[in-house]
């Protein structure tokens, strides 16, 4: 497979992974209600019937009968009755990825899981870019001193386990949506820090900057032409493979419970959940796996991609 | 015994079917008793201490049993009156005319593993150490009421009470008998860093053989156990494996003989297999939403009765359960002989609870479908231990339920020590917890708003002056049949202010091999007759 081939590949991937999250509440028919007393860890593609009652219920099931005046919706353990009068609405829908223990559509859950999977991810990849360049940008070019200091203090956090200073993190502040963004992107920017030194460093030595500078360029056009284009490669490449890394985390973090609370279904957490029920419900774990697994893919397909590019350019 | 022993249940405790009143128990019989062989018992965790009363923990204290005597055996008909006694230690007891001395007399031919003779001084020593501040046993409030414990003789014992009361000889019951002779020269201040793995001498029907940690611990007949010509084993083997999952299987393959508590799920493997045996019973444990009255929201009894009403319990037990267990009805269990027969489990009836919620002024007027009342959304945040699956299974579950009636619940698990502190502080709206309910009546821990110079198990701050009066009233009672008037009256009380939402009074699903035999099962105690299993014999090959 040629390279470029892989970048379109992976933003082809990452386009409808995001597309699929982001649009397709406002394209697909609403998910089935949730009703785990009939409706458990149903397989892919089951055909359901649902139930709306007055008194708020929502009875789901692939078996619903109709006897006289009552509507009978069968459950693997028990069957509801209800009178047809106090039905409020019936409709044909399906589980088109199965449900899961407690009846609910995995579907529905996969994307709003993705859409809070890779928000999270890309809120972090954008704090780590961030406080990532800032720092490369003043080691680079703020002295020996300023140098030595921040590199050591790059040195330190790296050589901090992160698991650890995340599991830590996660004990200290009830979890949530921020507090996982802020702890993923502050534990992952010294790499970048790292990246952006290197890169100004050694372009500082390059001949063509050296040239700009004995022309008279001032050195906002000597940023502009030159160190901008030279950092903007490598660090979308490194970018792209972060990002990746960071739905791992989050995924690693939700599976421990330490991520996103509970009730908001993350691709991590579903696994988590997923592979308690493997043999009754295979779906379960796979198909957020595949989805983590199909998102990190089309990830580093694109970093791939852009080192192509740069390695041509 | 047992005010503290109520204890969490952090194992994943099953569930229930059976009818209240009824006998929990069920023996297996085969071919005539015969002795030898090995019994191999799954255990999720390898044991804390050799020395009871350095203990904390209730599988430690199960097995222990097994090597150290008791002075009696409590019997398993808690389910009519409170527990009987059957001799052991103590081969027979006599009361005074008040029922405040106790005369014991000893088996004479009982001894230690080591052949010394257990004597009166055996029992005095004890006292001492279930006594003593500087051990500070667990359970030794239990003791409080013991005025002293005195030798008549070798094998004659004088107990003194403070006063008269229904379980007094269940409290002096508590507790194994240890060595004196042996152990009576280690101070008392040195025994919770002493490795009591070189001390362990004991009286009961087995004796320690070998212990690997994590791994195994196997224990050999004791041929100086008091019982003549028990016990039948002449092993008993712990293999510890550390999940669930990893006993059945074992037991599957036939490597383990006996698993206490098998999850639902595991069922049907276990039935389809013609070697093992499955017994169902009603265990002594229950599971519950704690409400937090302290919360404004959850003040209200009236607001707190929704929240159950609004629960489908039924649909918990089926899908978390697997539809092993029994909804909770109250505060004492429908097994017990103190639980009151004519409460009924509150029904599931999300309209009664959208209708009771109005009345209390709590309204959808944003539109956003959460109730809402002077501004503030109807938000509540339910704990539940992040090292136990089911109880978060049960946190989602009533999430969606309460969803419906417009109560915002956002479940959040949190290790242990996290828990504990926001319980201790009082900062958690709902919990999702168990308790596992002694033989011993006692609702003041859980119920009274201060149990005086006790530690309260009152999570809730829960707080009715008529129950406190009520409790009150019990201690002054000295006879159960008196108490049961005062606990039928406080488990109503308790019902109808719903300070728990009661979710399921538990089944426990035991599984072993069928070649043991004269296995008798109860919620009393995991191993009740162990002295008495045996292996079934082989048919002589001829």
């Amino acid at each position: 497979m040629s390279r470029s081939r892989r970048l379109r590949i992976g933003v082809t991937g990452l386009g409808l992974l995001v597309a699929l999250c982001m649009l397709g509440p406002l394209l697909l028919p609403a998910a089935p209600g949730i009703d785990p007393a009939h409706a458990a860890l149903l397989p892919p593609g089951t055909a359901v019937t649902e139930v709306t009652v007055d008194d708020g219920r929502t009875l789901v099931s692939p078996s619903v009968r109709f006897e006289g005046d009552t509507v009978i919706v069968d459950g693997p353990r028990r069957s509801a009755t209800v009178s047809r009068n106090e039905v409020a609405a019936i409709r044909a829908t399906r589980f088109w990825l199965g449900s899961d223990r407690f009846g609910r559509d995995v579907l529905a859950q996969l994307m709003a899981g993705g859409r809070i999977s890779i928000s999270v991810a890309a809120l972090a990849v954008l704090i780590a870019l961030l406080v990532g360049t800032t720092v490369g940008l003043t080691a680079a070019t703020g002295g020996a001193v300023v140098d030595a200091v921040l590199m050591r203090l790059v040195d330190a956090l790296m050589a901090f386990p992160v698991l650890f200073l995340l599991i830590l993190l996660a004990t200290l502040f009830r979890p949530g949506p921020l507090v996982l963004v802020t702890v993923l992107g502050m534990t992952s920017w010294m790499g970048l820090a790292r990246l952006v030194r290197g890169q100004v460093l050694s372009l500082r030595g390059r001949t063509f900057v050296l040239a700009a500078r004995a022309a008279g360029a001032s050195p906002r056009r000597i940023w502009r032409t030159h160190y901008v284009p030279n950092l903007s490669g490598p660090l979308s490449q490194d970018t792209a493979l972060r990002l990746g890394d960071l739905v791992l985390a989050e995924a690693t973090l939700s599976y421990l419970g330490l991520g996103i609370p509970p009730d908001i279904p993350t691709w991590g957490a579903m696994v988590a959940q997923g592979h308690r029920v493997m043999v009754d419900g295979w779906w379960l774990a796979t198909l957020p796996g595949f989805a983590i697994a199909a998102l990190v893919i089309s990830l580093a397909l694109i970093g791939d991609g852009i080192q192509e590019r740069l390695v041509r350019s | 015994m047992k005010k503290l022993a109520l204890v969490f249940v952090l194992l994943p405790v099953i569930a229930s079917c059976g009818s209240p009143g009824e006998d929990q128990t069920v023996a297996t019989t085969g071919g005539p008793p015969a002795q030898g062989g090995t019994v191999v018992i799954g255990l999720l965790s390898d044991i804390q201490n050799w020395n009871p009363y350095v203990v904390e923990d209730l599988d430690t204290e199960h097995v222990l049993a097994l090597i150290y005597p008791s002075l009696a055996i409590e019997q398993t008909d808690y389910h009519r009156h409170p527990p009987s006694f059957e001799p052991a230690l103590a081969e027979s007891w006599s009361w005074s005319e008040d029922h405040l001395a106790l005369t014991l007399n000893l088996d004479r031919e009982a001894s230690w593993a080591d052949g010394v003779p257990i004597t009166s001084r055996d029992v005095v020593f004890t006292w001492q150490v279930q006594t003593s501040p500087e051990i500070d046993w667990l359970y030794g409030d239990g003791k409080d009421s013991i005025e002293t414990i005195e030798a008549v003789d070798e094998h004659t014992v004088l107990v003194t009470f403070t006063h008269r009361y229904p379980y007094q000889f269940m409290d002096l019951n508590d507790g194994l008998i240890i060595p004196a002779h042996a152990w009576a020269g280690i101070p008392f201040d040195r025994w919770a860093e002493t490795d009591w793995r070189n001390h362990v001498l004991g009286g009961g029907p087995f004796r320690l053989a070998g212990h690997t940690p994590q791994q195994e611990i196997s224990l050999e007949r004791n041929p100086h156990y008091h019982r003549a010509g028990l016990p039948y084993l002449d092993r008993v083997v712990f293999r510890i494996v550390p999940s669930e999952q990893g006993l059945v299987t074992q037991l599957l393959a036939g490597e383990i003989d006996f698993v206490r508590s098998i999850n639902p799920s595991s069922v049907e493997r276990v039935r389809a297999h013609h070697d093992l045996q499955l017994v169902i019973y009603d265990d002594r444990s229950y599971t519950h939403v704690c409400w937090n009255t302290g919360k404004p929201n959850l003040a209200d009894p009236r607001i707190r009765r929704a929240l159950t009403a609004a629960i489908d319990r039924e649909t918990l037990i089926d899908v978390v359960y697997e539809g092993f267990g029994r909804l909770g009805i109250g505060p004492v269990l429908s097994s017990f002989w103190a639980f009151n027969r004519d409460l009924v489990a509150l029904p599931f009836d999300p309209d009664t609870a959208r209708a009771a919620l109005a009345a209390a002024g709590w309204t959808d007027t944003d539109g956003d479908g959460v109730l809402d009342r002077d501004g503030s959304a109807f938000v509540i945040e339910i704990l539940a231990p992040a090292e136990n699956e089911l109880r978060q299974d049960l946190a989602i579950l009533i999430q969606e339920d309460l969803k419906r009636i417009g109560v915002k619940a956002v479940p959040r698990f949190v290790e242990w020590g996290t828990l504990m502190a926001a319980i201790e502080d009082g900062d958690f709206d709902a919990l999702v917890n168990g308790w596992e309910e002694p033989t011993q009546i006692d609702l003041a821990g859980l119920w009274h708003s201060a149990p005086p110079g006790e530690p309260t198990f009152n999570f809730g701050r829960y707080s009715n002056p008529e129950v406190d009066r009520l409790l009150a009233e019990v201690d002054e009672v000295t006879d159960f049949a008196e108490q049961k008037p005062l606990f039928d009256r406080i488990q109503e009380l308790i019902v109808a202010d719903q300070p728990y939402t009661f979710l399921v009074e538990n089944t426990r699903l035991t599984a072993h091999n069928s070649r043991i035999q004269g296995v008798e099962i109860n919620a009393a105690t995991p191993y009740f007759n162990i002295d008495e299993w045996y292996q079934m014999t082989e048919p002589a090959a001829e």
